[in-house]
Formats: structure tokens, sequence, C-alpha cells
């Protein structure tokens, strides 16, 4: 006896047999640039067959609970392979970007630093290639990751050698977009033991784009790396972001996110803590504002002893804009002696502004130390007034009292350099929102 | 240079002041007294411009400005400062960051040219060195871990800065030790001057121990029930406000 199907079951079917992402996928695949290797054409078609097979994301997934993407499922975007417009060199550590693709990469580098396209670096190194973009994640848990790999075709290798100290950031700078496209960029990181590298990302773009990237980061034992990233994109955007962490035994890593801007930005972070004494800290900033919708969802796996890891979001949000914070830490049975620490602070300046948090926990384990919170608030009247009553106008006291809110997550950024630009950054974006 | 008649103020549809007329002169030390609840605060704060208390009827007059249609802000330029009974916590902020960003806003409010970094230094060190306050308290966030005495201190280092006309304290001694509380009537004695006013809102007379007033208001029921010289205030240290509660009561 065969029972009727039900019928959110169907409405998936439906969708298999239409996506519009996908429905140039014959063609697009002719501009794929690095098409040879078989393992290559394995993993696009495994990310291609998952992706369809999941369909576009819907509320019905827990983890699309509170982004609706509906609208733009049934939306158009052409595929963009590769970089459109050159970059301009402007610094021996700078690497430019356009549709999330190299244009420039840096020159005279250090010795056991390697930083070359994508499409090259699956030649030059085939190997390391194909072990870390093949066993990249679970495409069921990450739809767009799914995508990314079906895309696969250019992006970006960063590759420190064992026990090489970098002092100076290597900046990574997208500047744009092109109009309606859609961009699958691959960035692969991997420092080996002991090595040290700070990374600092700045992606802008403005206009209509579709962008679905992928950052994989490696993390061999004893190395560090100090990551930071700022995220300004136009109104039309829709950024699909997903950031895969592997941390092996007493590896450090620390990173430091910002979002403002407008349009759509979803992040998925995976951080894979599979060896012992592990840090993890994941932390970020939020500052919105229009119809801006910012969604990131953290799943912090610790699978060993004597991990610590963190994850400590702060926004502020004005206007109609929405943030969804989904932040979970996994403890699994091995992993004794963890500690985490979970927490999401909100401040909103309308009423109409959105902030959904799930701080979630799951611990199979009894030897642990875990909090996990989350607070919504708004400006404190008091506070306002002993400000203005000190002279300080309105507006520029309300965007001091929101530069105090910041405050507290801008001064656990450890490089002083970049500590004072994205404090700069940060007080510039809140008079921006403060207006709307 | 400040005139109150008869005002009527409000708070969530109750009335809390009830007719005050008061006149204040330039260069004098007022003194408001009064039991809890009279309405004291209630006064500091619609001099001050907080926006949730509501003049439901009379006027303010500073100067010959009609204080109740201006901003806090506005009012801070003209010369209007309150010293908070409880002083804000604003982490992340530095108190000496907080003190430029305060004082250019009156200046560039006022007309004036607005200080750079190296003059506000040297007025800021000059002010602390006299008051006594303790250069590496300017480097801390504002008011945050300060002690009782810490932030009244800070409250009069910001009287300072801000030369303001009319000075009004609000409960300033509360929750002072003594040695606390003679460092901030030292402070306060220190800016006094001709043309300089003080209004000082307590509940205690032993603040008025080290700041001498010229004239004593009580504040009971949301009115001025007696005027007097400095020695009412001692009145009332002996005696209480037993006379005006019940006063109140009958009335």
């Amino acid at each position: 006896m065969t029972l009727p199907a039900p019928e959110k079951f169907v409405s998936e079917v439906d969708s298999l047999q239409d996506l519009a992402l996908l429905r140039e996928y014959a063609e697009d695949r002719t501009q794929f640039i690095v098409s040879d290797a078989p393992w290559l054409e394995a993993l696009r078609e495994t990310g291609k067959e998952s992706f369809e097979h999941m369909g576009f994301p819907m509320p019905s997934m827990e983890r699309w609970k509170y982004t609706n993407l509906r609208q733009l499922k049934d939306q158009e975007f052409k595929y963009q392979a590769i970089a459109e417009v050159a970059g301009i060199i402007t610094d021996s550590y700078t690497i430019v970007l356009d549709n999330g693709y190299p244009s420039s990469l840096p020159i005279d580098l250090p010795e056991g630093v390697y930083i070359q396209k994508l499409s090259v670096a699956i030649k030059e190194k085939e190997e390391l290639c194909q072990k870390y973009l093949v066993n990249v994640g679970n495409f069921e848990e990450y739809p767009f990751l799914a995508l990314n790999s079906a895309y696969i075709n250019e992006g970006l290798v960063i590759h420190i050698a064992e026990g090489v100290n970098l002092e100076r950031p290597i900046k990574i700078i997208n500047n744009g977009y092109s109009a309606d496209s859609m961009t699958c960029p691959r960035i692969l990181l991997v420092l080996e033991a002991g090595a040290k590298a700070t990374i600092s990302e700045n992606w802008q773009g403005d206009g209509r784009y579709f962008s679905s990237e992928v950052v994989d980061i490696v993390l061999k034992p004893e190395s560090s790396l100090f990551h930071y990233r700022i995220d300004n994109h136009g109104e039309d955007s829709n950024i699909f972001s997903t950031q895969i962490i592997t941390q092996e035994k007493n590896s450090v890593y620390d990173s430091f996110s910002l979002i403002s801007g407008l349009g759509r930005l979803c992040r998925d972070v995976s951080a894979r803590l599979i060896d012992a004494s592990v840090s993890c800290s994941i932390k970020g900033g939020y500052l919105l504002k229009g119809c801006q919708h910012f969604d990131v969802s953290i799943n912090t796996e610790h699978f060993e002893p004597e991990c610590c890891s963190e994850q400590l979001f702060k926004g502020v949000l004005n206007a109609k804009s929405r943030a969804v914070f989904q932040g979970k830490i996994h403890v699994h049975r091995g992993a004794q002696g963890t500690h985490g620490s979970q927490l999401n602070n909100a401040l909103l300046l309308s009423e109409e502004a959105e902030v959904s948090a799930k701080p979630e926990l799951e611990i199979y384990n009894d030897d642990v130390v875990c909090s996990h919170g989350a607070t919504v608030g708004q400006l404190d009247e008091t506070a306002l007034f002993y400000l203005q009553s000190r002279g300080i106008p309105k507006e520029e006291a309300r965007c001091l009292l929101m530069s105090s809110f910041m405050a507290q997550l801008l001064e656990t950024i450890k490089n002083e350099e970049i500590r004072d630009e994205m404090s700069a950054y940060v007080a510039e974006r809140l008079k921006d929102i403060n207006n709307g | 240079m400040l005139e109150i008649k008869d005002l009527h103020v409000s708070i969530d549809g109750k009335e809390v002041l009830k007719g005050i007329n008061l006149s204040l002169e330039v260069g004098k030390v007022y003194a408001i007294m009064g039991p809890n609840g009279s309405g004291k605060s209630t006064l500091s704060y619609v001099l001050a411009g907080r926006d949730d208390y509501k003049v439901t009827s009379g006027s303010i007059t500073f100067c010959g400005q009609n204080l109740l249609e201006m901003a806090p802000e506005e009012r801070a330029a003209a010369g209007v400062f309150l010293a908070f009974q409880y002083p804000v916590e604003i982490p992340g902020v530095t108190t000496s960051t907080f003190l430029k960003t305060s004082l250019n806003s009156v200046r560039k409010t006022r007309g004036e040219e607005e200080l750079d970094a190296i003059s506000f230094l040297k007025l800021q060190k000059q002010k602390a060195a006299e008051l006594g306050v303790d250069n590496s308290f300017l480097k801390r966030p504002l008011n945050v871990g300060f002690s009782g005495g810490e932030k009244k201190r800070n409250e009069v280092l910001q009287l300072s800065m801000l030369d303001p006309k009319l000075a009004i304290l609000d409960e300033t001694d509360s929750g002072l030790d003594i040695d606390a509380l003679k460092a901030v009537a030292e402070g306060v004695n220190k800016l006094r001057s001709p043309e300089k006013s003080f209004l000082i809102i307590t509940h205690y007379q032993r603040l008025l121990d080290y700041i001498k007033p010229d004239v004593v208001h009580v504040l009971a029921h949301g009115k001025i029930q007696k005027t007097g010289g400095a020695e009412l205030a001692l009145e009332l240290e002996e005696k209480g406000y037993a006379e005006f509660i019940k006063e109140g009561e009958a009335a």
C-alpha cells in the first residue's frame, strides 16, 4: 500500500524541476576555465545533484526558518566565471578581487607564502587542492556550499608553510560585482603547523548580484589565524557566504566580522575543532538600516578535550532591518574540559526593526562549562538625557551611546591597527544608520 | 537670572510640582531642602530639560530666554548645568573623550571656536589639577567602576569645564562619606564666583556645612513652604521635616 505524498513534498519536487539558478547550467559550464581534472568534475556533479535534490532553501528548513528566500528563488542571475575588472596592485600584501575572483595578486611575498588563483593552484598544487576542495563539508547541511561546488572554477588559494610567521596582514579586497551576476568564488586558506597569519578582508559591491562564496580555512597543529572581515553591500545584493574552519591540535582561530550596508547577507559558519586544546573565537558586529537582512548561523563542534570556543555578536538595527543569530555549540562525547560561550546582544533603534536569536547548546559530555544568552534592548533614555544635558546634540548623543554599545566588542580585536580602523569604520557607519 | 513662575509639573499624570515660584539672582547660592518625594529632583530635571516631565502650566525664564522651549543641549550651551544624583556610566567612552565632545558641543552652540586636541588637553589638565582629580581618571570609561565620590567629583569637573551660569547640584551628598563630601564641597567652593549661581538640592543639612547658602527654601508637597537664610537649614536639621509633612497632609 502506498501513502499519498504529503503536500510539502510535492512542492519540493516542483522546486527540483525548476531551479532558476541552475537553469543554464549546461551553458554556464562552457565558461569554466579549469575542467580537465576528473575529481573536480565529480565534485561539481555532486554539488549540482545535492543542490537540485534539496532545492532552494525554504523556511520549512530549521536553519532557514527566520530568513524567507521565496522571493529570491525564481530570480535569474547570469553566471560570472572569472574577474571582469582588472585590479590595481596597491600593496605587496594585497589581493584584489572582482566578483569574488582574483584580479590582481600580491608580489614579493616572503618565502613559504603561496598565494595563487584557484585555477592556477589546481594545476600547481593539485594534491592540496583536491584534498581540501573535495572534503569541505556536508552539502546536505549547507545548500549554498553545494551550489558553490557545482560551479567551482575560480577563486583563491593561500598556503602558509610550516613555521612561517607573517607579521603583516594579508589584505583581500573585493571591489564589486557585475550587474545581475551570480558568482561562486572559493577561497582556500591553509596554515601549516606552527604558521601564524592575519587576514583582513573587505567586501563591497553595488547593484544587483548574487554571490555564493565559500571560505575554507584549515589550521594545522599549533597554527594561529587572526581573521577580520568587513561586508558592505548594496541594496539589491544577495550574499550567501559559507565559512568552514577545521582546527587541529593547539591551533588558534580568532575572527571578527562586521556587516553593514544594505541588501541580504546570510552566513553559515562551521567550526570543527577536531583535535585537543584548540581555541576558536567567532565574533562580529552588525549595523543594519533600511530593509537590510542579516542572518548568521554558527555551529561550533567540539570533538576532543580541552578546547575553548566563543561566539559573540553585537548589533544595532534601525528602520525595518532584521537580524537573525543562530548559534550552536555542539560538544561531542569525547570533548571533556570544554569551555564554550555564546552571546548575542542587539540594540533596536526603531519599532519595526527585528532580531531573532537562537543560542543553542548540545552537550554529550559531563565535564563542560558552557554559557549562552541573548539580549535585546533600546537606547537608555537616562543616558541620552545625561549626554544632552552636557551640551551634546541628541543625534550625536545617540551615536555616542551606540559606539559605547559596540566598544566592548571592538576592544577584543587584538591587532591594534585593525582595531583602530574598525572602530573608526563603526563610528562612521553608526552615524549613517542613525539616519535610518 | 532665573525666574520660575507658578510652575506645575506632572509625571505619568500625577502632579508633582504644584505652583513653584522662585527667583534666583546672579552670584548667589540657593539651597532647596525637603523631605523625600517633595519634588526636589523633579525640579532639577525640569530645569535641565528632561522630556518625560510634563509642564502643565507656568514659566521658566533664564537670562531672558524661555527655558521651556529649549532642548537639553541648548540649555547646557545657554549655561544651565545639572550635576546628577546618579551620574550615568557609559562604557567604551573615556571620560576625556566625553569631556571634549561635551565642551566642544557647547562651544559650537555658543558660537565659539572648538578646541583642538592640544588646547583641550591643556585645559583639562589645568581643571583637573585645580580640583585634585588624578589624570588616570580621565582615561577611564565615563563613570564605569567609579566610586560614589569619584562620580560626584567627575560631575564637579564637568561643571568646571563647561563653566555654566547656573549650576544645579541634585543630592550631590547622597552616598558620600564625610571625606568625599568635603572633597566635592571644596571643589564646588572653588567654582563659586560673582557670575555663577548655584542651586543646591539636598535632603540633609550636612552639605550646607561646607557650601554655605545665601538663601534656603523648603520644598514640600510640590510647593515652596518656607524661605530663610542659612540658619533655616540648621533649624531643619534639628526639627526635621515633620512640620511640613503635617502641613501638607492637612492641605
